[in-house]
Order: structure tokens, then C-alpha cells, then sequence
């Protein structure tokens, strides 16, 4: 199955049996770490990650049952991640207290675990459209035209958005990484 | 040229994210040629790269994940997660016959748990992970993962649940092995398994199932040993090279897979539940009432508003007429037999010898019972329906009963019946055998010990 492309495996899985288990192991294997680390950068929670992660894939499945056709499998994947991650989201209201902020760039270089918290409250200072783009782009593995596609917004708005996030998290984590040289 | 000029600075994330055009790569090249600033801005754009690839490979789903999605899905998982994520050149699979074990079975439903003894066809699975660690200095690149894991059960004909205490505990060791290798990376195990670190092989490890439908591409190698060594997991399968603890790096952590059949010991607050092959925690049932049916029972009923055929069958009958005693064993949950006897009057016309007729005939029987109690018709409050059926001897002659009603607990021990039972006993008329049919209601309790 490792062979196959992603069309070919979505008509694996619907041809049950044997060859719709290899064909989800396989589709898994090469997507569900971009969905989960998507979710996980979107809304900072691990069991809401897995939870999207799983409700993805299912939804998916479902859609390959009804015989629909898709195109950009990890685009289309990374749609249903964001919608159900808007869907969770919207109910809960993401800050970055100001002390933690500061806390973590007024103490000494910290290891690789720490790059990770830096990273997500880095993200979390992006207004929302930039963080998504950036995420949907660095997490999602998609291109900006791909991410045009699923956000729906022009290619070049989606460029602005990712460059300018880029810029700021640089900005934002650049005495972090001076630090630890 | 500044650094804080943002088209250079849009320009640096366009090329490194690889979607600068030609000509805008070449404006690139020409600024970072002259500006020092801008090469550090360059250099701290690909830091930020750095971090953000760190990160993504710290943020991996869970392993268990894709067999919870695949369950869900109605999908048998043909990879083991850890297994297609890890960097992994040899898995050695250890796996036992299924075993055919006597373990305590049980139904739950409707808020009460039946424990009983049954028989168990197969095992349970679950996977956890021993780290080995070698005392070479060689330097070696690849990792070898060697996990321990328990196969699945292979037969649904138990009960739903299985009482967690009287599961054997799992001890590896002692498990009866049956060795296979399997190579991985791009070939990947056919194991629908969810792998746990070995701390974590307790109650909240999710057991799935189908693991021993699943090795079935595994190339198999039956060593039957008695107890899993490295040496066991150093087979060649598809060409992969043995695994040679002695040739790995001193210090590194190696991990071989192996599965191995086992009972795992489980704490008491859990029940496996056999139609998902998963783990349950009894607090999930708060709120209903558990109680525990034994498995031996003593019935008393009453019978009342009979009628009788082939005889008198306008005797005046008594509405609350005799009683039966019977003394159950339930060997399923489900199927009880019972020794059983009693009194009864039936309304025969029974000549005294002076010329006179009493209006009833009293006899004694005794005979042996079959209930089966329809747990799968169960309706509020417990009640599910159950048939009986006895045959056995009465100072009439044979005797032979027949019963389909209803039965519902009280408390933990009480159980309430009701039931419409049909009697059927030889009787002489005239001096004539005939068949004598009896219908009649019953009520009784049942005391459970």
C-alpha cells in the first residue's frame, strides 16, 4: 500500500475487507500526524487534539463511503480538522497570560521541551487568521494554495498572512534562540 | 538597505517555505550578499525553521489512537502505530496457542452484574514495552524495539464480561511462547495492537481486538519455550537482519517486540468487556445498582387459579392451592438446574370406596428442572422472561411440567416469579389411563446464596 497514492488508496478503502485496512493504516500513517499536530497547535489541548483527530478520520471514512472523490486528501483531511477545530474552539477562549508570557523569556535558555511552550503561546499572540495560516502551513504540511483552498481566502491574502506571522514569531522567539547560543 | 525593510523580510519566509519565485529568490541572494543584518535575519528565520521541525516531531498522536479510529470505523488496523512510527529495522513477535482457560464470566446490563463461572475460550492482548539495554560500545545506528504483549481473545462464545480479580496475572515468563518475526519500517506489523509502555500495562490500557486474526503475515517461528529471551526475537524474517543484543551500542535502549499469551491481573474496579475486548472501568455503571446473583437459588411458589383437563373441570378449585420448593444451581447466568418437588391438589373425581367421590386428589413430586432466563429480553426494572421445563415422578405416576413467566429482583439476593406452568400427569378415570393436562399461575420468591 505504501505504493499507492492517495486516490488510490481512498478506492482501497472502499473496497473493504483486507484492503480498506491497509488502506486506512496507510493513510493514517502519512496523515494523521500533520492533522494532530494542527489541532494540537490550534487549540492547545492534547485531548481535544486527539479527539479531532479521531472525529477527522471518521468523518472521513464517511465521506469515502459515499463514493465522493477527492482531490487533495491531506488538504481535504486538514478541512475537516479545522472545521471541527473552529467547532471546539469557539468554545473556549484562548489567552496567554501576560506573567507566563514573560516568565518563560526572562529566565535562563531552556531545553527542547520549552522551544515547544514557546512555540504555542508565540502562536497564540498571532491574530487569528495569521496563526491559522501559519499552522494549517508548518503543522498541515499544505502549500498556500492549499491553504487558500481550504480557508477560502485568495492565495496571496494567505501569503500576506503567513509571512507576516512568521516575521512576528521570529521577532517573538528570537531572544529565546540568542539566549540559548 | 535595512533589515527592518519587510519586503526583504517577506522575501526570506517566501524562500525558505519554498514559494519565492525565481525572481524573487534572486532579489534575495543580491540583498543577503551585502547586509550582514539581513543575514542574521536570515539565519534567525531559519532558527525559527529549526523550532518548528523540533516541535513537530514532539507533537505525535498517541499510538493508540488508529486502532480507537479503526474500532470505531469497523476497521481491522493492520499496523501497530509505535511499530510504523518508530524507527524500528526487526520486531520479534512472540505469540502463544490460544488457551482455552477457566476464568470468572459475567453479564451487566441493566444495572445488574451477574458473576459466574464459565469457561473462557482464548486470551486477552495488550502490549507493553521492555527496554533492553546493551553493554557493546560498537556504535550501532538502528533501533530495535522489543515489546511484550498478550494476544486476543479468539472466541466470543463467553459471557460479555470477565470478573477482573480472577484473572491469572500476567507473568510473561511463564507464558507458553510461540515466536515470530517480522520485519518493519516499510513493511509494517500486521498487529492490531495499541502499544503501552510496560508501567502502563495495567487497567487503563485499552485492549483491542482482533490482535490474533491480525499476526496472520507474521513469519512464524515455533520455538515453545517457556520464556521469551532476546535470543528468541533474533530471527530473520523477510530478509531483515537478527537482532544481536551484543552488537548494539553500549547504552542504547532497544526494544523488540513480543507477544505473548497471558491473563493479565486486573484490578478489581474493572471488567473486560468481551464484545469490545476493552477494559471498563465499574465506575462507568455508577448509579446502577450492582447486584450480585449467586449461583445456587431456593424457589418457593405457590400455585393458584388451575384448571384441569381429562377430569373434573368444574371442581370447585381453590385459588391458592399447594406449593413447590426447588433448589437451583445456575452454571451460565443464563441456565439453571434445579431438583424440585411439592404438593398439589388436583380435582380428580376419586372414588372413597362408599360410594362416595372426594373432590380432590393431593399427590407428591419430585422431578429434576432446565430454566433458562432470557436475559437478551430483558425489561425495565430486571425483569426478563424465563422457561422452565421438569420432568419427574409422582405417587400418580410420571410427572411433567412446563412454565414460561417472568422473573424480577428485589434486592441483591430476592428475586419475584410469575408464571404460567402446565402440568401434565397420567390419571384413571373409570379405570381408564388418561392423560390429565393442568394449567395454572404460580408466584413464588427466589432466595439467592
Amino acid at each position: 500500500m505504501t505504493g499507492l497514492n492517495d486516490n488510490e488508496l481512498c478506492e482501497a478503502l472502499r473496497q473493504g475487507g483486507e484492503s480498506r485496512e491497509l488502506a486506512f493504516s496507510e493513510l493514517y500513517r502519512r496523515y494523521a500526524s500533520r492533522i494532530y499536530q494542527y489541532a494540537r497547535r490550534i487549540l492547545n489541548e492534547s485531548v481535544e487534539a486527539e479527539d479531532i483527530l479521531q472525529e477527522t478520520f471518521i468523518k472521513f471514512l464517511g465521506v469515502i463511503d459515499k463514493e465522493t472523490v477527492i482531490e487533495n486528501v491531506p488538504a481535504y483531511l486538514l478541512r475537516i480538522a479545522r472545521n471541527l477545530s473552529l467547532r471546539t474552539g469557539s468554545k473556549k477562549q484562548i489567552t496567554v497570560p501576560i506573567e507566563d508570557y514573560h516568565s518563560i523569556f526572562n529566565e535562563a535558555p531552556m531545553e527542547a521541551e520549552e522551544t515547544s511552550k514557546i512555540l504555542q503561546m508565540s502562536l497564540e499572540l498571532l491574530p487569528k487568521d495569521q496563526r491559522e495560516a501559519l499552522v494549517l502551513q508548518v503543522y498541515g504540511g499544505l502549500s498556500y494554495i492549499e491553504i487558500a483552498d481550504v480557508m477560502g481566502v485568495p492565495m496571496t491574502t494567505v501569503r500576506n498572512w503567513i509571512v507576516r506571522a512568521k516575521e512576528k514569531m521570529r521577532k517573538i522567539v528570537a531572544p529565546y534562540f540568542q539566549g540559548q547560543q | 538597505m535595512a533589515t527592518s525593510d519587510n519586503a526583504y523580510s517577506d522575501l526570506i519566509h517566501l524562500f525558505i517555505d519554498g514559494e519565492a519565485t525565481e525572481v524573487e529568490r534572486n532579489t534575495l541572494f543580491n540583498a543577503l550578499k551585502d547586509s550582514p543584518e539581513l543575514q542574521e535575519e536570515f539565519s534567525s528565520a531559519m532558527e525559527l525553521k529549526k523550532a518548528f521541525a523540533s516541535d513537530i516531531m514532539n507533537l505525535q498522536p498517541p499510538s493508540y489512537l488508529e486502532s480507537q479510529i479503526a474500532e470505531r470505523a469497523g476497521i481491522l488496523v493492520a499496523v501497530s502505530a509505535a511499530a510504523a512510527n518508530a524507527p524500528v529495522v526487526v520486531n520479534a513477535v512472540s505469540s502463544a496457542a490460544s488457551s482455552v482457560a477457566p476464568v470468572a464470566t459475567g453479564l451487566l446490563s441493566k444495572g445488574v452484574l451477574t458473576m459466574i463461572i464459565g469457561t473462557s475460550v482464548g486470551i486477552l492482548s495488550t502490549v507493553g514495552i521492555i527496554k533492553l539495554t546493551s553493554n557493546n560500545t560498537e556504535k550501532q545506528p538502528a533501533p530495535i524495539e522489543r515489546q511484550v504483549a498478550v494476544t486476543q481473545p479468539s472466541s466470543r462464545t463467553a459471557p460479555t464480561f470477565a470478573k477482573a480479580d480472577e484473572l491469572t496475572p500476567l507473568n510473561i515468563p511463564q507464558a507458553n511462547l510461540t515466536e515470530k518475526a517480522v520485519a518493519t519500517g516499510s513493511k509494517t506489523l500486521k498487529a492490531r495492537t495499541n502499544t503501552v509502555q510496560r508501567e502502563h500495562l495495567n487497567a487503563n490500557t485499552p485492549i483491542a481486538k482482533g490482535t490474533k486474526q491480525s499476526i496472520r503475515d507474521i513469519a512464524t517461528l515455533k520455538q515453545n519455550n517457556n520464556q521469551p529471551t532476546l535470543d528468541q526475537a533474533n530471527l530473520d524474517a523477510n530478509n531483515v537482519k537478527p537482532f544481536n543484543p551484543s552488537d548494539r551500542p553500549k547504552g542504547e535502549e532497544s526494544t523488540v517486540m513480543l507477544i505473548a499469551s497471558a491473563t493479565p491481573k486486573l484490578p478489581e474496579t474493572h471488567v473486560i468487556d468481551r464484545e469490545s475486548s476493552r477494559l471498563r472501568s465499574i465506575s462507568q455503571f455508577e448509579g446502577m445498582e450492582m447486584t450480585t446473583f449467586e449461583k445456587f437459588s431456593v424457589r418457593v411458589s405457590g400455585i393458584a387459579l388451575s384448571k384441569l383437563y381429562q377430569g373434573r373441570t368444574d371442581a370447585n378449585v381453590p385459588f391458592w392451592q399447594d406449593a413447590q420448593v426447588a433448589l437451583k444451581w445456575d452454571f451460565d447466568g443464563s441456565n439453571t438446574i434445579g431438583a424440585e418437588g411439592g404438593n398439589e391438589k388436583f380435582p380428580l373425581y376419586l372414588s372413597s370406596g362408599n360410594g362416595t367421590y372426594q373432590d380432590f386428589k393431593s399427590i407428591y413430586w419430585g422431578g429434576a428442572s432446565w430454566t433458562r432466563t432470557l436475559r437478551e429480553f430483558e425489561l425495565p426494572f430486571g425483569i426478563r422472561p424465563e422457561v422452565r421445563a421438569l420432568a419427574g415422578i409422582s405417587n400418580a405416576g410420571p410427572i411433567f411440567k412446563g412454565s414460561i413467566g417472568f422473573t424480577m429482583p428485589l434486592t441483591a439476593r430476592l428475586s419475584f416469579l410469575v408464571d404460567g406452568e402446565w402440568t401434565m400427569l397420567p390419571i384413571q378415570s373409570n379405570g381408564s389411563n388418561l392423560i390429565g393436562n393442568k394449567l395454572a399461575a404460580i408466584a413464588g420468591l427466589s432466595f439467592h446464596f
